[in-house]
This record gives C-alpha cells, sequence and structure tokens, in this order.
C-alpha cells in the first residue's frame, strides 16, 4: 500500500472513530450549604449510582457540582433536584449546555 | 502542601477531641461511629432512612461513681432544621430511644432524650448538646457538651481536610464530671478521625465512616 493510500484509509478511519466517540454533556448545579467535604460525599455517591451520569466534579469553593451525562442520556431538573435535596442540600441554579 | 499538612497532623496525633458528627447522614446512607475517652464510649450504626431522620442501635459505657454502667440499645435521630447559606451549614436535631442497662450485676431499662444545634462555614465549626438519659438501675446521666473549631485551611472536596477543635463536656454523674479537650480532626472522603488529650490528661480517638 503505498503511503498515500494508507494516509487516506487512515483518515477515513480516524473521521469515523471521532464521531463515534461519546461525547460527554455538562450540567453545572449551583449548591447551597456544601461547606464540608465529609458530609457532601451523598452528592457524589447519589449521582455516580445513575446510569446516566459519565463524571461529575465537586468544588466547595464555588458551591458547584458538574456532571457530564452521557451522550444520548437525560436527567430532568427534578431528578437533580430531588438527589440534591436527599442528600441534605439545596439546589440555587442548574445550568446546562455550558 | 496540604497534603503535606494533612498526614504530618496523623502522624502527629498530638491533640484531642470527640467525633461529633451529624446524627443524621444523606439518604440511604448506612455510618459508623465510634467515640472513646478513659471513663466513657460511645457507638452507633446508624442509617439514614430519609434525608430528616435515621435509626441508630447504639452502645454506650460510661464510668460511674459506683462502677461502670453499659447501654445497648435503639436510637432514633430527627433533623427538626437546617439552614442552607452559600457559605454555611446549621442544623438542629433531636433524638431519643430506649433499650437495655446493666449495671453492678443488675440489668434494668433505660431511655434516653437529646438536642443538638450545630454551625459551620468552611473556616469555623460550633456545636452544643444536651442529653439526659433516666435508667431504671443506677444514677441518671446528663450531658452537656460544648465544641468551637478552627480550619487551618480551607479544604477543597478531594483534599484532606484538618481541624483543630477544643471541646468541654459536663456530665455530673460520671467520675470526670468535667472535662476540657483540645483535639485534632482529620477527614478524607467519608472517613473521619478525631484524636486528643485532655487538660487532664485523658485520651480521645474517634472515628467515623459512611457508606
Amino acid at each position: 500500500m503505498k503511503l498515500r493510500t494508507f494516509t487516506g484509509v487512515l483518515a477515513v478511519v480516524l473521521v469515523a472513530l471521532g464521531s463515534s466517540v461519546v461525547q460527554a454533556k455538562p450540567i453545572r448545579i449551583q449548591v447551597n450549604g456544601m461547606v464540608c467535604a465529609f458530609c457532601a460525599q451523598g452528592i457524589e455517591k447519589k449521582f455516580k449510582a445513575m446510569p446516566q451520569v459519565e463524571a461529575l466534579k465537586v468544588s466547595l469553593e464555588t458551591k458547584k457540582v458538574d456532571l457530564e451525562i452521557k451522550e444520548g442520556a437525560t436527567i430532568s431538573d427534578e431528578q437533580i433536584k430531588k438527589i440534591v435535596t436527599e442528600a441534605g442540600y439545596e439546589v440555587v441554579k442548574i445550568e446546562r449546555s455550558l | 502542601m496540604m497534603y503535606r499538612h494533612g498526614v504530618v497532623l496523623v502522624l502527629l496525633g498530638l491533640f484531642s477531641a470527640q467525633v461529633v458528627a451529624h446524627p443524621v447522614a444523606y439518604q440511604g446512607a448506612t455510618g459508623v461511629m465510634t467515640w472513646n475517652q478513659p471513663f466513657m464510649s460511645d457507638h452507633w450504626i446508624t442509617y439514614s432512612f430519609r434525608p430528616d431522620a435515621a435509626i441508630a442501635g447504639r452502645f454506650m459505657r460510661m464510668q460511674m461513681d459506683d462502677g461502670e454502667f453499659n447501654y445497648s440499645g435503639l436510637q432514633l435521630d430527627y433533623l427538626v432544621k437546617r439552614w442552607n447559606g452559600f457559605n454555611h451549614q446549621a442544623n438542629i436535631y433531636v433524638y431519643g430511644g430506649g433499650g437495655v442497662a446493666h449495671f453492678a450485676d443488675e440489668e434494668g431499662g433505660a431511655y434516653f432524650a437529646g438536642v443538638e444545634a450545630d454551625a459551620e462555614d468552611r473556616k469555623y465549626f460550633s456545636l452544643i448538646k444536651a442529653e439526659y438519659m433516666r435508667p431504671t438501675i443506677g444514677d441518671e446521666f446528663a450531658h452537656i457538651e460544648g465544641r468551637l473549631g478552627i480550619a487551618p485551611y480551607e479544604a477543597e472536596y478531594h483534599e484532606i481536610a484538618s481541624w483543630f477543635m477544643v471541646q468541654a463536656q459536663w456530665h455530673p454523674t460520671l467520675q470526670k464530671t468535667f472535662v476540657v479537650t483540645p483535639l485534632a480532626r482529620i477527614f478524607y472522603k467519608s472517613f473521619l478521625l478525631e484524636t486528643g488529650v485532655s487538660l487532664d490528661a485523658d485520651w480521645m480517638m474517634n472515628f467515623m465512616f459512611h457508606f
């Protein structure tokens, strides 16, 4: 296989792979009362138990929880509020499509 | 730097305290708490079945003037009110329960009730609680406790957090009626450890985790 042909095939393969990569959707949740990491473990555990959630990041400094949702999956505001409330905190704002 | 600070605190284990954590955790959480001093030990296994309520098995040992008093029984914790602010949280809890008491080779019943209030941000911590236990054998038990704490740095979520605290306990029917204990608290994720030595040289070691 000549180099030009190989490069072309490789480019096609990479484009195909790239289009199938799961793109995570970010959601940012502003949470009141989140001052202690020990007590806020419930937020992480409950969100990570949801199959829709790809990844999660908690910041005590900004009082924000950043969620990445799997491609094709959805999570409603009501579900988010329920989880945060059951963890003992209060949702102030939910931002989507960051 | 913060991690190094936390590790140094663990290694030193110099100061003293008593684990005081929220009686009710997140819904579905199981917690194990044990705090220990020479004159008193208290152990709980709790399950938070609602965001504002938990049930616990409690095992307690107290050194009274006339001997050792032991209690085993159930406890119900209820979160009366929580204030969630941007940079603070405050809570009021009530709790109570009943079970079996052992004292001086006798067995009887006992019931108790208590109230606890705390307020904290990432830098400061305060707590006060009062508890009263009435057994059918031995002396009644009253306990008032207060705590003030300060964090040397504001730990982020994935960092080791450390606190310096001072705890004052008053329980007139125990061998030690008034105890002041400086202590250090560290925690990481779901694991919390406290250790200290009172002004009367009584050690303290407390541990707690959630799963």
